[in-house]
């Protein structure tokens, strides 16, 4: 498919085209870039996380003995590890996404601040994440 | 195509405004219901806020998530039949799921 060009050699983009995102491999990895890539990311996880999650719910409308089944399935180790990461992922892609928002908003634009404001949605998905796991674990409980 | 372009941009911000609260919602309900047993379930789904609460939840969320994965599949997959039956696959596999979720809700609540 060769491309169409004007008379001075400016390529001609077919109205019908719609513009291509750009080659991520063309930039040196920067906080910026790479969690940009990285809510993407965590947005199918979470998405195919949701179809986990659903089935759950749906399990539980087929009676006691297929719901316990599943309860049995996420009770395995292997299985408590992916919800460790679907979690994590949870976590980075809402304050991310409220990141976002505030971009849309017009707010934090600057790059300084959309530098920190990086390593703070990074730093912070963590430590919720670990809060949330000890909570869900009793830890607190058993301190008091 | 252009004005569709627009408003999927906008539900996809609209959701996900509605989805920063109900997530925290749901994170917090998860820790309750860590390893409970049907009856344990459908005691505290048939609260009325839970009730409603869930019901939005996944509602918002399949929208949000069936948006989302869209905007992916236009921005990498280019191969035209690919292309629409990745579009295709989305849309069934959402609504699928979110109805059968629901209805899941109101039958586990409701149900005998
Ligand atoms: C489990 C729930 C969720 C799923 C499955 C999900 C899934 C997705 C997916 C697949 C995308 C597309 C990513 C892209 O285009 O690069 C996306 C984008 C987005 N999500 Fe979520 N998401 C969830 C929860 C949330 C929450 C709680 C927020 C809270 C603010 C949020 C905010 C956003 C925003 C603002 C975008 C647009 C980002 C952009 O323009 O690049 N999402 N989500």
């Amino acid at each position: 498919m060769g491309k169409k060009t004007n008379l001075v050699g400016e390529i001609i983009q077919d109205p019908k085209v719609k513009p291509l995102s750009p080659h991520l491999q063309v930039y040196r990895p920067q906080i910026t870039s790479v969690l940009s890539i990285t809510h993407r990311m965590t947005g199918v996880v979470l998405s195919v996380g949701s179809l986990g999650l659903a089935s759950w719910i749906i399990a539980g409308a087929f009676g006691e003995q297929v719901f316990s089944v599943a309860q049995l399935i996420i009770s395995y180790w292997i299985s408590q590890l992916l919800l460790f990461a679907w979690t994590l992922c949870l976590f980075y892609h809402l304050l991310n996404g409220i990141r976002h928002l505030f971009w849309d908003a017009g707010k934090g634009l600057e790059i300084s601040q959309v530098t920190w404001s990086g390593w703070f949605v990074v730093s912070s998905a963590c430590v919720l994440n670990i809060i949330f796991w000890l909570i869900a674990y009793g830890f607190f409980a058993k301190l008091v | 195509m252009a004005r569709e372009g627009v408003s999927h941009w906008w539900y996809q911000r609209l959701t996900a405004v509605a989805l920063a609260p109900l997530t925290l919602w749901f994170v917090w309900s998860t820790i309750q219901l860590m390893g409970v047993d049907l009856a344990g379930f459908r005691a505290w789904l048939s609260g009325p806020v839970n009730l409603v609460l869930s019901t939005l939840f996944v509602c918002t969320l399949f929208y949000h998530m069936k948006l989302g994965i869209q905007v992916i599949i236009e921005d990498y997959v280019h191969d035209h039949v690919l292309n629409s039956l990745g579009l295709i696959a989305t849309n069934i596999v959402s609504v699928v799921f979110c109805v059968l979720t629901v209805v899941s809700i109101f039958v586990i609540v409701f149900g005998s």
